[in-house]
Formats: structure tokens, sequence, C-alpha cells
């Protein structure tokens, strides 16, 4: 098992926000609740969530987060119902260590994908100006 | 059986275990041995060098950014392509688009396709296990030589000679977008930042080709993509920053082996 800290995030993305129009107005919780990975009951900010609001509970114990508790999330119109038939997703965060692992293939960039996020870059200058 | 050769410009590697063909095969396979197939397999991924790619005057891709080749006159694969590219666009929000500049080069979307595509031909013929990569995205079927899930390893961006995960896959597709190079920034209109702190952005979709088009839209997106990608059933991911953070979906964590 890998050495890492991990800490459950509540996205604030809920499983509506189907286009990057709506990603990119929603605001995320952050790992406020959880900082330092003390051991308690640490309830998160009211974040607001594109659709509604969002607020979470997070039990921190020896390091490690072991419950995410959902106290609220939008569901007081047709819309917010909708989003809640999706699981509010959580995000899983972690440091990242260098291993020596022996496995068959391995994916990573290449110069061809950098290549081509050269000309997306570009893309997008254009479409910002 | 393991074998990687350079074309369009990548390493592209098939594995394909032997039992695949040990077994009496039918006489409706066209590859008697797995040597053969994997000959099959590069000889399709240097057709598609021949058509698509940019950097060769006499190819398809370069007859229509050239203006000599209408969209009318274009191949049925070529149509495809076309097709795909316009449906990517409208699905990243123009995130995806292989026309800039007044320039046609839809590389970003022939890659991923390929290497579904190749994978079709041995799924064709009756092979259950397999791995196709290219440039590091991969299609995997069934299970390795050992009879295992296949072992993928997570190329470190902050070290090329390093893993930072292992991931064992079953059918699906994998693919990572990202620079080995920090400050190789890109502009992100929506935000305004002209950096961007996402080092490399991994997705696990239903194949490779789905895998390969989300994960080069994520990527622009910054570090909205990771939430793009939680509201995603069909797809996974595995955001690395420059910080050293990592921060992938639920649906993630049952790929990780350590």
């Amino acid at each position: 098992m890998k050495n890492t800290t991990r800490t459950r995030i509540a996205a604030g993305a809920i499983a509506g926000a189907m286009s990057l129009g709506a990603v990119s107005q929603v605001t995320a919780l952050t790992a406020n609740a959880v900082a330092g990975l003390k051991s308690g009951t640490f309830t998160g900010r009211r974040e607001y969530a594109y659709y509604g609001y969002v607020r979470v509970q997070a039990v921190v114990q020896s390091g490690k987060v072991v419950d995410v508790k959902i106290l609220e999330y939008p569901s007081d119109n047709g819309r917010s119902r909708y989003i809640n038939s999706i699981a509010l997703p959580y995000l899983i965060q972690e440091t990242v260590d260098a291993q020596s692992y022996r496995v068959d293939l391995i994916s990573g960039a290449t110069f061809t994908s950098s290549a081509f996020v050269k000309s997306v870059t570009d893309a997008l200058r254009q479409a910002g100006a | 059986m393991k074998r990687t050769e350079l074309i369009m410009g990548m390493p592209i590697t098939v594995a394909i275990p032997d039992r695949e063909r040990m077994d009496d095969v039918g006489p409706q396979t066209r590859f008697a041995t797995v040597a053969d197939a994997a000959d099959a397999v590069f000889e399709y991924f240097r057709a598609v060098d021949e058509q698509f790619s940019p950097y060769k005057p006499t190819s398809e891709t370069s007859r229509i950014d050239r203006g000599e080749l209408s969209e009318a006159q274009a191949s049925p694969e070529m149509l495809e392509v076309l097709r795909l590219s316009e449906e990517t666009r409208k699905e990243t929000d123009g995130y995806f688009d292989v026309r800039f500049k007044g320039r046609f080069d839809p590389s970003g979307l022939v890659k991923g396709w390929a290497i579904y595509r190749a994978a079709r031909i041995l799924d064709d013929d009756g092979f259950i296990s397999f791995c196709i990569e290219a440039g590091g995205d991969i299609e995997v079927r069934g299970a390795n030589d050992e009879g295992q899930p296949w072992a993928i390893g997570l190329r470190s961006p902050f070290d090329p000679s390093k893993l930072i995960r292992k991931l064992a896959l079953p059918g699906c597709g994998i693919a990572t977008s990202g620079t080995y190079i920090r400050g190789e920034h890109i502009y992100n209109p929506r935000t305004g930042s002209a950096a961007n702190e996402i080092a490399s952005f991994t997705v696990i979709g239903p194949n490779v080709y789905e895998a390969d088009r989300f994960a080069t839209a994520a990527f622009a997106m910054g570090k909205a993509g990771i939430e793009f990608m939680a509201a995603r059933p069909d797809l996974d991911a595995y955001m690395v920053e420059w910080s050293g953070t990592a921060t992938y979906t639920p649906g993630f964590a049952r790929f990780i082996q350590s």
C-alpha cells in the first residue's frame, strides 16, 4: 500500500453540469474541512454549487477520512431533482510519489499530444481574443 | 508476444498473449499466429499514417489542407474522422477543433480513433486478450500473459522514467494528455488564466477513442477538467497538478492496484 495522504473532496460539480459552460460556473468545495487531517468531525462551508447549496461533513480518524456525509445538497426544484437522480460525486486527492512498478504497458503524454496541446492553445487564444 | 515499432512519429506497441493462437483456429480467422496479427495491426497504422499525416505532402489530410480536395471528394475514412471531429468540437464546447488558423489537422483525434480501429481488427479475428498502445494511449482487452488483468503504469509528469500509479485494467481504453515540460502553457479563455496548473490528465473510458478525445479536452480545461469528468458516468479520470497533488474521480479508485 502506498503511503499517501488522502482527502476526499465533495466536488461542487454536481453530476448535472454536463456542459463546459456549466462547469466554469461551479464552485468546488475545497479540502479545508480536513486540513491537516486532525481526527474529528468537520463540517464544511456551505458552498454554492450552481444549482443550489452543498454542505458536507467529514469524519477523520488517525489521519484518514473515514466518512463524508452530505448534509445539504440541491433539491428545491425540478432541475435539481434531475441532478440528484445521479449520485453526488466525490473527488479523491493524494500526493503523487514516484515508484518503480512492474507493468505491461505505460500510459503517459507524448510529444505528439504535446504538439496537439500547442494547437489547442492557439485555438483557445483565438477563441478568447 | 510484444513488439514496438515507430510509426506516425511515435512508438506503437502490440502485446498479445501467445495462448491466443495456440489452440486450433478456425478457417474463418485471418491470422494463424499472434505475430501475423501484430503485422496486420502495424500495417494498418502505416496506412493511417499515409492517409492522415499532416507531415506527408501526399496524404489526404495535406490535400484537404491545401484545398486540393474538397470534403465532398473525401474518402469514407476521412468523412468518418470529419464527422467525429465535428461531434467532439460540439461536445467539448469548442475546446477541441481540428481547424484553426485556416489550417486542417485532425491528428488530435486520429490517434485514438486509429488505435480503436486497429483493436477492431483483432476483435473481428476472435482475439480475446491484447493491448494496443500508441504514444501512451492504450486499448485493453482480456488478460495478460499470466492471465491477470493488464498492469498499466501511469507515467510521472515530473520524471518520465518513473511511474506514479499501477493500474489493473479490464477491457477499456486509457489515454493521458499532458506535457512533461513545465511552463508549456495553455490559455484558458474561461478563467483568463494563461498558466496551466495541470501536468497530466489521464482518462479511462469505454474505449481509447473516447478516453483520448476527452483527455485532450479536459487537459485544456485546467482544474475544471476533473469536475467535467466527475459528471460523466462513462469516464473516470486522474489529474496531476504541478504542485504534486493528484485528484481522481471515485470510479478511478477501482482500477488502482498500487
